[in-house]
């Protein structure tokens, strides 16, 4: 039996980096970076998904993002793989 | 069964591949053919063993189909898997949840902000350690409890009916002294478990309940994750390095903890090599006390150690850089109930668990002494102990730290009272001991947790190191005119 499907992204033009974003800025996850599967499970894992309302709180000495109703810390390699689409 | 009573549906793509995959599984797995299906899609490895075991020649057709699976999706199924969850809890939540649109500015999240950053954090980390390490573990537990156990309990009370009462009923001297007297089982295991260890370790745990149930930790995680990084370990790693100095025994035993294999035998190592347990550091701090640059310097070069000694492991061991992820649960005022059920837990494991190992090294000392073999490897130690420039009877309290940490700094205690260490040897004397090796119920855990050869190579790398450590010291003191 043979699956033929095709499940890709769509492209994703719009969204910044989150490690760009002025702290105190907030918006809505956008997209993953997903090349490293670590990485993107570790995100999973904290509810860290597209489409969730983020807000960035702090970045030194590590990023600090609430995530929904939750406060995590990351470092910058995670967190660099969060794309965000900033309210405007 | 269970294919069709399923809460959640997927993407198209999802559901085909979950349909094709479940209908190649035969074996009982408790879990539905669902289930399954969906975590060998998420790649859960120990899941794809127990099926690879179980299915036998039809395995060989699911993972094709799982190769095929995951090659159709542009990140990973799982990703998939995760968005698809998340959109259906959140149409779920959509007509049942309302959400509050005020947001107070409570205290809660001003201390947040404090404690997080780096400017603010800093100074309230060394007032915890300052309040909750020296004054209530150092001066409270270590000095007032120890104090009133020792003197009005032991040596008023047990130790001198122990001592007559063997001393009437047992005619031989050898099992007197196994029993009682200077290196008995109860007038010295029993009394330094109890009296004097117990008290420390307890106020540790204690102030360690509360600082953890705070949501503190986290916190400190956060703030140390880039200089752990440099060790090799990630901000996580603060969590059993902390607990090392209330007991390295049980601190190696959470180390487990932690995500990766490099980061268990960093810190397992780290652990052994420098971090000095409460006992340790209980006596430690006595023997220091009316010496603020002593205890200076002992801070300092143990810091030194543990930076570089870490530094280096991180660059020789290979394996995956760590990384840092971490949930910061609110701050809250921890719950006595609470805290005084996990100090307590916390204590009946250290009874139970490392009381019968001391006993074990006080039998060990007492065929030690019997036998005059410690006397001989004293006597040898004795150049050692020149090269350090210490007396040679400091020998007697590293052979004695070799079975338990504190031993060995309580026999410096001993040497200290008699007027025979200058400030210089006792900051030497100190550093050593705390860079000496593990205490037995250390390394019999560490031979549990991270297998014989680690922990074998672990001893071995320290019992030179530290005197290495020692004579250089030593020699760096002695060229600043000490």
């Amino acid at each position: 039996m043979a699956i033929s499907f095709v499940d890709r992204h769509p492209e994703h033009a719009q969204g910044i980096a989150l490690v760009r974003m002025k702290t105190g800025a907030s918006g809505r996850i956008s997209y993953l970076a997903t090349s490293d599967p670590g990485r993107t499970r570790r995100l999973l894992a904290l509810g860290i998904l597209p489409g969730v309302r983020v807000r960035l709180i702090q970045r030194i000495p590590a990023y600090v993002l609430e995530v929904g109703f939750t406060r995590v810390a990351l470092d910058n390699q995670i967190a660099s793989a969060i794309f965000v689409e900033p309210d405007s | 069964m269970g294919t069709s009573m399923s809460l959640t549906t997927y993407r198209d793509s999802i559901e085909q591949a979950v349909s094709a995959i479940s209908s190649l599984l035969h074996a009982d797995y408790r879990l539905s053919r669902r289930s399954m299906a969906l975590l060998l899609l998420q790649g859960d490895a120990e899941i794809e063993e127990m099926v690879k075991q179980r299915e036998g020649k039809r395995f060989e057709q699911i993972s094709e189909l799982l190769a095929a699976a995951r090659a159709n999706f542009d990140t990973a199924p799982s990703y998939a898997i995760s968005l698809d969850r998340q959109r259906q809890a959140e149409r779920l939540l959509s007509g049942v949840m309302r959400q509050a649109q005020t947001r107070s500015f409570t205290i809660s999240t001003r201390l947040d902000g404090i404690t997080t950053n780096l400017f603010t954090g800093l100074p309230i980390l060394l007032a915890v350690l300052y309040f909750g390490l020296y004054k209530f573990v150092g001066e409270f537990g270590a000095g007032t409890v120890v104090d009133f156990l020792e003197e009005h309990v032991f040596e008023a009370y047990i130790n001198p009916f122990v001592n007559a009462w063997v001393a009437a009923y047992i005619p031989w001297a050898p099992l007197q002294e196994l029993l009682a007297m200077e290196y008995g089982i109860v007038t010295l295991g029993l009394r330094y478990a109890i009296a004097i260890i117990l008290p420390i370790v307890g106020s540790f745990f204690l102030v360690f309940s509360v600082i953890e149930d705070t949501g503190y930790l986290p916190r400190l995680a956060l703030l140390v994750d880039r200089v752990f990084k440099a060790i090799g370990l990630n901000g996580r790693a603060v969590i059993p390095m902390t607990l090392g100095f209330g007991c390295d025994t049980m601190a190696t035993l959470v180390s487990r903890t932690l995500e990766t294999r490099r980061e268990r035998i960093i810190s397992t190592f780290l652990l052994a090599l420098a971090i000095p347990c409460s006992a340790q550091l209980g006596v430690i701090l006595a023997l220091m006390a009316g010496q603020p640059r002593a205890l200076l310097v002992w801070v300092l070069f143990m810091v030194a150690v543990f930076l570089f000694i870490g530094y280096l492991t991180a660059k020789v061991l290979p394996g995956e850089r760590p990384s840092f992820y971490m949930e910061l649960p609110p701050l809250r005022l921890p719950r006595l109930a609470n805290v005084l059920t996990k100090t307590y837990t916390r204590m009946q494991w250290y009874l139970l668990e490392v009381l019968p190992l001391f006993i074990f090294a006080s039998i060990l000392i007492w065929v030690g002494r019997l036998t005059g073999v410690f006397d001989a490897i004293i006597k040898m130690m004795g150049p050692l102990m020149n090269a350090l420039g210490l007396p040679e009877s400091a020998g007697e309290a590293f052979l004695f730290g070799f079975f338990r940490r504190d031993y060995g700094a309580a026999g410096l205690y001993d040497l200290d009272k008699a007027g025979l260490l200058s400030p210089r040897q006792l900051v030497v004397a100190s550093a050593t001991l705390t860079l000496f090796v593990p205490c037995i119920a250390q390394f019999v855990l560490m031979v549990k947790e991270r297998g014989a050869k680690t922990a074998v190579a672990i001893f071995g790398f320290i019992f030179p190191f530290a005197f290495v450590a020692g004579y250089v010291l030593n020699a760096l003191l002695k060229a600043f005119g000490w």
